[in-house]
């Protein structure tokens, strides 16, 4: 078999897998330690998903008027509903003000006070005084913070000598026997050629699994590829079942129509025409919460009173507003709305749709990066020679519920950790492990057989299947049976991926092969999420279980860990939620009921 | 194949809007449109995604050279 694919050996002190914030973050860090590092990605670092986080990244600098890390890290407990790991939260937030000015040296144009300070603007979430008051905490360069970041980032691991491998599909994980990880097995999408990469940490930073659903705002690229390596190789998943929703995606694309669109006077309506906003939030209506107005648009559409052909998505309505004033108050909203719908916003309602927007959950990890499981009782196992980083890790500083403009922060928080951490573990220049021949000879079996594939489903017609399993039973809307019945289905998925083809054979650029191997990473994430969430019997931050709708703290204050037992079986353990500080300069924040 | 599924991998972007219109255009006029389209939407592809953006939601005019494949991406049809 190996004879069939010549492989180009590598080895570097670290291998990094990624180059959205989280990666780059972290090459810089281990290439200034001087470490030789490698960074392999499958976009060009600037393309990232990174690039589409407009919106800031958060920290109590204080340049607004009286801030506190400390009011940062209740905020971000809060904001978990108490899943989050209270040590990592207190890491990020306090770490959050020397990361920030590092990225600013290095060159972040971020927007200015008239003092020449960095302007913060106020987020939703963001409090002073422990929910007193509203924080301006979040620092943002325009509307390009997180392009400007991925630029400033992979300029400064240029200059610190790190070598990129760009447009790298990384394909698993090289064991030794005992299972420590000792490199990764990578395909060059361009010449076609194999790589093996040894290395003595190997970090992922491979970003979320948005693909996994019908409607998701995240790019196309982004298919978890780091979780389904962890997985193959036996580690399981933290907390999948939290995947956060923003209720207004346009129907088919996806893309965002921002939450300031009902903020400016937009409602929604279902298929008879009705404000079914003012039976589920009297008060409030079409401005609740993210979370409140999603599941009721879902419920409008499970019971029947959808829109559309197939009765399946909402209708937002803005024809009602002054076109001057909706020009002025939303910019670009015309114009998406009329590229990715075809609708004329003064004339006719928008349809939409409640999209993923983030995964909480991921690869296990401590704030050193490190990864972690639980093995004979042991909750915090380090398992050798792997790290993770960003949205693929869970570490868990968003807990149940992320905050927005905290991921950004957590990208360059524990991107710095880990390279700190690697730098301590790693000396420069040290001979490598023995990868197991087993090891090797799974990853390039896998890779052949799908190369080779020539079963009569398709790839892009069993994504479908997945992605509308995934939406339709495991979106904000959860019930007992909704669940039940979604696990039953998304297994049948995973089971058809046996029949899967695949047309092309080529080595070079095989688009149709990158595709059937993301397919197969995302229809692991898939099932783990849907066997997370049908264990899960509460409701917490972005798991909302009608059957149990109250968050159960006695029972429930727990990580979710999964690992895939085999091909559609998955075993289900649990991580405690760190209710410890790092030291006496914070005070946990004991459980409380969130409201805002 | 290979050519056009190279194509299709650098109509990949960060931004999943710009995902949308690039591989919409790719997979239904690419193959038919005339060479001067077919060279300028090779061009734009290597434009930076807030640039592109940009320019297709109007907040920025496009460069002249630009401006036909922008207004075609624009209709996404």
């Amino acid at each position: 078999m190996t004879a069939a694919y010549p492989i180009t050996h590598h080895e570097y002190d670290v291998v990094v897998v990624g180059a959205g914030g989280a990666g780059l973050r972290a090459t810089v860090g281990l290439s200034q330690a001087g470490l030789r590092t490698a960074n392999l990605t499958k976009v060009f670092p600037t393309r990232s998903h990174t690039v589409a986080a407009q919106g800031g990244i958060s920290a109590a600098l204080g340049n607004m008027g009286q801030d506190d890390w400390r009011w940062h890290m209740y905020d971000t407990i809060k904001g978990s509903d108490w899943l989050g790991d209270q040590d990592a939260i207190q890491y990020m937030c306090r770490e959050a003000i020397p990361a920030i000015i590092e990225l600013e040296h290095w060159g972040v144009p971020f927007s200015r006070t008239p003092e020449g300070k960095i302007y913060q603007r106020p987020f939703g979430g963001m409090t002073t005084h422990y929910g007193e008051g509203t924080a301006q905490r979040t620092c943002a360069a325009a509307d390009r913070t997180g392009h400007a970041m991925l630029h400033a980032l992979y300029q400064q691991s240029l200059k610190n000598k790190a070598e990129f491998f760009i447009e790298y599909f990384a394909l698993d994980l090289l064991t030794d026997d005992d299972g420590s990880v000792k490199g990764v097995l990578a395909w060059d999408l361009a010449t076609g050629q194999l790589h093996r990469f040894r290395a003595q940490q190997v970090i992922l930073a491979t970003g979320g699994y948005g693909r996994a659903y019908f409607s998701a705002t995240s790019a196309h690229t982004c298919t978890g590829d780091g979780n389904a390596m962890a997985l193959r190789a036996g580690i399981p998943l933290q907390d999948m079942e939290f995947v956060q929703f923003h209720p207004t995606g346009i129907y088919g694309a996806g893309c965002l129509i921002t939450e300031g669109a009902r903020g400016e006077g937009g409602f929604l309506t279902n298929s008879k025409g009705e404000r079914f906003m003012e039976r589920y939030a009297p008060n409030r209506k079409d401005l609740a919460s993210r979370d409140v107005v999603s599941r009721s648009m879902t419920i409008e559409i499970r019971e029947g009173r959808g829109v559309g052909a197939e009765a399946d998505h909402i209708h937002l309505h803005l024809e009602h507003l002054d076109p001057a004033d909706l020009h002025k108050r939303l910019p670009g909203i015309s114009e998406t709305a009329k590229i990715f719908a075809g609708v004329d916003v003064t004339k006719e309602p928008i349809p939409v749709l409640p999209t993923v927007h983030y995964n909480m959950g991921g690869i296990p990890a401590n704030f050193y990066g490190e990864v972690v499981t639980c093995t004979d009782g042991q909750n915090d196992t380090i398992i050798p020679g792997l790290m993770a980083v960003g949205e693929a890790a869970c570490v868990s500083v968003h807990g149940a519920n992320r905050l927005g403009s905290n991921s950004l922060l957590d990208l360059v928080v524990f991107g710095r950790a880990a390279a700190l951490r690697a730098a301590q573990l790693v000396k420069p220049g040290t001979s490598h492990g023995t990868i197991s021949t087993a090891s090797e000879e799974k990853a390039i079996a896998r890779f052949d057989a799908l190369r080779n594939a020539k079963g009569p489903r398709g790839t892009a017609s069993l994504r479908l299947e997945m992605q509308k399993t995934m939406q339709n039973h495991a979106a904000v809307f959860r019930t007992s049976d909704s669940l039940n019945e979604g696990l039953v289905k998304i297994k049948k998925a995973v089971e058809s991926f046996a029949d899967i083809g695949v047309s092309d054979r080529s080595m070079v650029w095989n688009s149709d092969l990158m595709e059937t191997l993301e397919l197969d990473n995302l229809l692991g994430q898939a099932l783990l999420t849907v066997a997370s969430a049908q264990n899960r019997k509460e409701s917490r931050g972005a798991h909302a279980h009608e059957d149990f709708p109250d968050r159960g703290d006695q029972e429930w204050q727990k990580h979710t860990l999964a690992w895939r037992s085999n091909n559609t079986d998955v075993n289900i353990g649990y991580r405690p939620v760190h209710m410890v500080t790092l030291d006496d300069e914070a005070e946990v924040v004991p459980p409380q009921k969130r409201t805002y | 194949m290979s050519e056009l599924s190279r194509i299709r991998f650098r109509c990949r972007r960060g931004m999943k809007e710009l995902d949308v219109l690039l591989e919409a255009f790719l997979s239904r006029h690419y193959t038919d449109a005339d060479p001067a389209l077919q060279q300028s939407f090779l061009a734009v592809l290597d434009v930076e995604d807030p640039d592109l953006w940009a320019w297709i939601i109007g907040h920025a005019p496009p460069p002249a050279q630009f401006a036909d494949v922008i207004a075609r991406l624009q209709r996404n049809d």
